[in-house]
């Protein structure tokens, strides 16, 4: 790794560690839904890895930071507020459901679309992306990957 | 079977935290008071877990290093306030959807190690039955010959050569007949600038790819089909450039390295089609 990215690396991660507790508990009151919260922090810090000079090039990184949180919040909340929609209200399953049942109800809504199970486990009922990983056995970046991909296909729904 | 979910709904001290007014009222505003969210946030809630930051931090930047983020700022118009009027529109990201059918992953320095494939003259190359990729490659070449004609589908391609400096010598002179741009993308990410090509016609689409490595510890794999790619040279002045040709669906794709730029052509229907654009490259 090059000099210079190594120290925009670091300086991205001293604002992270100064920042990350103050925006994780935000992220859950705006969102009032823990895993989605997670995930959107750790996509506001990768946003800022891939494009440090967007981060370390303003002159307030840390309101970039912030910024850029509240918009990743906007989407996801968006995001959750569609999809919810389109679930039959009689099938939003009881807190006590198992995943496996959960997976069962969806696929009896959804039947082959994986893209939108996998969006609907994230979205509304909050699993995080690792977690997700782990049921589809893949890392949690090719599951991001996927997220992020059903998102562009289902664009036309989300967005609608 | 995996555990009943416990966190389904979250705890009532969080959605009844009695800052929770405040903190939606900023949330909506069109400003963001960083004071005002780490003043109302700096207490942890009454069932957080802790926060393990290292471990966290690891998990954030290998993330960045093997995906991208699930919100993409520029493609879901995410706006910053103070960013609106120098933001570039990216005019193709569903491009990189398209080409990631082709482009597996971009991966660290292991694949050699885990390759069935050998190691040819300047360029490591491995392969297994359904994957191909270069070893990362820290040659630095550059790049200042008289400028060569460009193809009208590839000019704006050759643009992003200009912008990071890359020779336009290395773009292909000829692609088939008929061919249009269809569209051209960039993707900046932190090790590596892929620049991309799609070319139309009918229904047909080619790709022109080219991989940027600027940190020289991520490379592409490609899939492929489950055949032994054929090894093309082509001798320059000073050195011989060898295209890895193979197929993925049927299709041929070619893969070659010169220094830190590695250059992919994707999705041409036939084998001479393909090798005409690569005699066309360094021309």
């Amino acid at each position: 790794m090059s000099n210079e990215i190594q120290d925009n690396i670091d300086k991205i991660e001293y604002l992270y560690r100064n920042e990350y507790s103050a925006m994780l508990r935000y992220a859950r009151r705006v969102l009032s839904n823990e895993g989605l919260a997670e995930d959107a922090v750790q996509d506001t810090f990768q946003i800022a890895i891939n494009k440090p000079e967007k981060l370390l090039d303003s002159p307030n990184p840390t309101g970039w930071l912030y910024e850029t949180l509240k918009n990743v919040l906007m989407h996801a909340l968006r995001d959750r507020k569609k999809l919810q929609m389109m679930i039959p209200e009689d099938s939003v399953p009881e807190r006590e459901l198992s995943t496996d049942d959960l997976i069962l109800r969806l696929t009896t809504l959804y039947g082959d679309d994986e893209e939108m199970r996998l969006l609907i486990m994230f979205y509304v009922y909050g699993y995080r992306a690792k977690e997700l990983a782990k049921m589809l056995g893949i890392s949690e970046a090719a599951c991001k990957m996927r997220i992020r991909r059903a998102r562009a296909h289902k664009k036309d729904i989300i967005e609608r | 079977m995996l555990n009943q979910r416990e966190e389904f709904i979250l705890p009532d001290n969080i959605k009844n935290n009695k800052n929770a007014d405040a903190l939606l009222a900023e949330f909506e505003s069109d400003n963001t008071d960083i004071e005002l969210i780490r003043s109302l946030c700096s207490e942890p809630d009454e069932d957080e877990a802790p926060i393990d930051l290292d471990e966290q931090w690891e998990r954030i930047k290998l993330l960045a290093l093997e995906s991208e983020p699930i919100y993409d700022l520029e493609e879901d118009n995410i706006t910053h306030i103070s960013e609106a009027k120098a933001k570039r529109k990216r005019p193709a990201r569903k491009l990189l959807v398209a080409v990631a059918a082709v482009v597996v992953v971009l991966c660290g320095v292991s694949i050699a190690a885990n390759a069935n494939g050998g190691s040819l003259k300047n360029a490591v190359a491995s392969w297994t039955e359904d994957v191909f990729g270069f070893s990362p490659h820290i040659d630095i070449k550059d790049f200042a010959d008289p400028e060569p004609v460009i193809p009208e589908a590839l000019t704006k391609l050759a643009e992003e050569f200009d912008k990071y400096g890359i020779s336009r010598d290395k773009l292909p002179k000829y692609i088939p007949e008929g061919y249009e741009e269809y569209e051209t993308d960039f993707a900046d990410l932190v090790d590596a600038i892929i620049l991309t090509t799609a070319l139309k016609k009918g229904d047909s689409m080619s790709i022109v790819q080219y991989f940027l490595s600027v940190g020289g510890e991520k490379t592409p794999e490609y899939q492929k089909d489950d055949v032994e790619p054929e090894i093309y040279s082509v001798s320059l002045n000073d050195k011989t450039i060898d295209f890895y040709i193979t197929t993925n669906a049927g299709d041929y794709f070619a893969v070659w390295q010169d220094g830190m730029l590695e250059g992919s052509l994707f999705n041409f229907e036939s084998r001479d089609e393909l090798l005409k654009v690569i005699d066309s490259i360094y021309r």
